[in-house]
């Protein structure tokens, strides 16, 4: 295989290895832009940037699969390991200044790794001269972990959380889409149609419910202890709501599993009964979102958490429209504790934070008969 | 495609193939304005013609998402009919799909008029000889059009663009983000082969599409975001992000789009960048919230200019953040909680 047959067929490799979902087509449309002479105009000057902007274009896309992070990473990687092959083959050629600089080596002397650590130093700074002959820190091949440039790369802030304003918003549009519901109102001009074509003349004409986007959401959060870390992440989902743009949207708190009361959001010691909130809801209407680590962060299921659960979850489960438990502790941790369990009497209602799955659940059909929910399994 | 042909469908930026200041309407009352584009976004463009592709350009609200597909249609028609295309009265074969919550797929292809050829089959079988009373002459329209089905079909955007082209035409799929979330995924097909078939008409001429290289469309797709697309329609798209205009091309871009008016008016337009700037930078930070774009830029700016004493301009720039200023406020930022933070912050530092 050459490479001058199939160009840069290394570096659409390291991308797919790295993550991006990109298929063979679209390492032809490289080959064909490349054959047209797009991403080669400054080839001569051993400038990269056309090739990058050209496959940026053609293989990044607003999706987790094309992630332009990855790309960028994986590409900034390659072009370093590409200009220290060819320093290697010619030595003397002169590497003009690239408009993106490598990977900087580090500058600094300080701080310094002690002497004793390391076997020769004169091996590790052999040029340092003789009044600083301590070894500085090398950079080591940390392959696949991204690099931290900057301290302000560890700050979180609300819009990087996992579940961010953007998807509360595209979710709560999912959630909220038109149903059919109610009297039959409106006309069905195509049914209408299809029945004089069946008939043959005219008999009567087809009504049916208008669609109405008539959804609530009610948020009930787990405001137990363990849960207090990762109140940040539920921000996004309560600012939507506190500024309306989720909207009617009502919160309320329980710790470990609600039973017979829930408590007001603003005033956490005010107790609703939790019959009233369930008579308030609409089978059509009400979309219950849950916020809570189910018992995934004790190994141990405690037998009263677990009753408790089932019968608010049976109690709740004839009264919504739907019903999706974001549990914010990741799924692979969940095996063995009782979040394993809950997740399989919601039969796939309950997600980590991930974007997807979380667009997903919002996605999902509203049926006509009332939520399902898995018997628990007996012997456990 | 030759080689020519190739080299044709170039785009560049070019001061001689731009529109003038105040913008110019063609016959169908689209408007085309000066465009600067950025370097990354003339090379994607370039990309996408040259591979024959739909470019999905996504970028913040009045980055000029829209105004590129324009731009290209403008600049296509100069250099196809020598000359500015409002001279000329020629322009460049130009569609634009604007896309609602409402929109089917179907819509951009044809629709057919079921309904019409109904009413029309009702007149025609229940009393062929009271015809006449009704209609008068249009009874013989009303024979001729019941035996062609094809009477009853309308072409959508990419329908039209798809036959009877000399050139590759221009079709905006604008804000695809808006329709339901099938939508894309519906226009698949459409999209990959540029051929769809006409259920409704008979086997023999139902099928339209697909075109030759030469008059193959070029489809520019923008979104604003609000939903994100299906991976499917993705992969078959090239992408490209229009990133926030830097302040000196935004420079340019006032130069352009007012000339002569803002001559003699530097410290204006740069106190007024600065204060624009400010917000920008202010409303980017804050989650929530939407920063404005070059198109609210423009009007704030129009706001500014239209008043002829710059002096008075000066001091309601300055107090943004009071009772004077406020009218101008209102062109850059849209929502009252928005305004407060800004308010606050411009009062605290001036």
């Amino acid at each position: 295989m050459s490479t001058l047959q199939f160009p840069f067929l290394d570096l659409f490799e390291a991308l797919q290895r790295a993550g991006m979902k990109l298929s063979p087509e679209q390492y032809d449309l490289l080959r064909q832009a490349l054959g047209q002479g797009f991403g080669l105009e400054n080839w001569e000057r051993k400038n990269w940037d056309d090739l990058r902007q050209v496959c940026r274009v053609l293989w990044v896309k607003p999706s987790r699969n094309y992630d332009v992070r990855i790309f960028e990473r994986v590409f900034d990687q390659y072009v370093t390991a590409k200009r220290r092959k060819i320093q290697a083959l010619w030595p003397k050629a002169e590497e003009p200044e690239a408009s993106r600089p490598e990977q900087p080596q580090p500058q600094r002397r300080w701080p310094r790794v002690p002497p004793g650590k390391l076997p020769t130093i004169e091996e590790v700074a052999p040029e340092t001269d003789d009044a600083d002959k301590l070894p500085v820190s090398v950079q080591t091949g940390l392959e696949g972990l991204p690099e931290a440039k900057h301290d302000s790369d560890f700050v979180l802030n609300p819009c990087q959380m996992p579940l961010s304003q953007r998807t509360v918003l595209d979710s709560w549009q999912f959630m909220r889409r038109p149903l059919r519901e109610g009297l039959r109102h409106e006309l069905d001009v195509e049914a209408t149609i299809e029945r004089i074509a069946k008939a043959g003349y005219f008999s009567d004409v087809v009504m049916r419910p208008i669609k109405s986007k008539r959804a609530e959401l009610i948020v009930l959060v787990d405001d137990g202890n363990g849960m207090l870390p990762y109140r940040p992440a539920l921000k996004p989902l309560v600012d939507a709501i506190e500024v309306a743009q989720v909207r009617p949207a009502k919160l309320y708190r329980f710790t470990t599993y609600p039973d017979e009361y829930l408590y007001d959001w603003e005033q956490p010691t005010q107790a609703v009964p939790l019959d009233r909130v369930l008579a308030h809801m609409h089978t059509r209407r009400t979309i219950v979102l849950i916020w809570g680590d189910a018992g995934a962060n004790q190994l141990n299921p405690v037998e009263e958490h677990r009753t408790g659960l089932q019968i608010f979850l049976d109690r709740l489960s004839p009264c919504v429209r739907s019903l999706i438990w974001l549990n914010p502790v990741p799924a692979y941790r969940w095996g063995g504790t009782l979040a394993a369990e809950v997740a399989y009497w919601l039969d796939g209602r309950m997600t980590d934070l991930s974007v997807s799955q979380v667009l997903a659940l919002a996605k999902q059909p509203v049926s006509d008969d009332r939520l399902f929910l898995r018997a628990p399994v007996a012997s456990r | 495609m030759t080689l020519e042909e190739t080299k044709f469908y170039t785009y560049a930026e070019s001061d001689a193939a731009q529109p003038p200041a105040k913008g110019v309407r063609d016959p169908e009352g689209r408007e085309y304005f000066p465009y600067l584009p950025e370097p990354g976004l003339v090379k994607a463009l370039n990309l996408a013609m040259a591979l024959g592709r739909p470019l999905l350009l996504e970028g913040e609200p009045g980055c000029g998402k829209t105004r590129v597909a324009n731009a290209l249609a403008y600049q296509l028609a100069y250099k196809k009919f020598k000359g500015k295309p409002e001279k000329k009265g020629k322009w460049w074969n130009f569609y634009i799909w604007n896309v609602t919550s409402t929109s089917r797929a179907q819509d951009g292809l044809y629709t057919f008029d079921a309904v019409g050829r109904l009413r029309d089959a009702q007149l025609m079988g229940t009393a062929p000889e009271r015809l006449q009373d009704f209609l008068g002459d249009e009874v013989e329209d009303l024979k001729k059009r019941i035996k062609d089905k094809a009477e009853y079909l309308s072409y959508g955007p990419l329908g039209k663009a798809l036959q009877n082209q000399t050139d590759r035409p221009i079709v905006l799929i604008d804000e695809i983000d808006k329709a339901d979330s099938d939508f894309p995924n519906d226009l698949l097909l459409e999209l990959d082969e540029l051929r769809f078939t006409v259920s409704e008409l008979d086997q023999d001429n139902n099928s339209i599409g697909p075109p030759t290289d030469t008059t193959k469309p070029i489809v520019l797709i923008t979104s604003n975001r609000e939903k994100p697309l299906p991976e499917p329609f993705l992969r078959r798209c090239l992408y490209y992000y229009v990133p926030f205009p830097k302040r000196r091309k935004l420079e340019e871009i006032i130069q352009k789009r007012f000339e002569e008016k803002v001559v003699d008016k530097d410290e204006l337009v740069s106190l007024a960048l600065d204060k624009f700037d400010a917000i920008y930078d202010l409303l980017d930070r804050q989650p929530g919230s939407r920063p404005p774009g070059t198109s609210e830029l423009l009007e704030f700016l129009t706001a500014l200019i239209e008043d002829d004493d710059t002096e008075t301009a000066i001091s309601e720039l300055h107090n943004l953040a009071n009772e004077e200023g406020a009218y101008l406020l209102g062109a850059l930022v849209k929502t009252q909680a928005d305004q407060r933070a800004v308010k606050e912050q411009l009062g605290a530092s001036s």
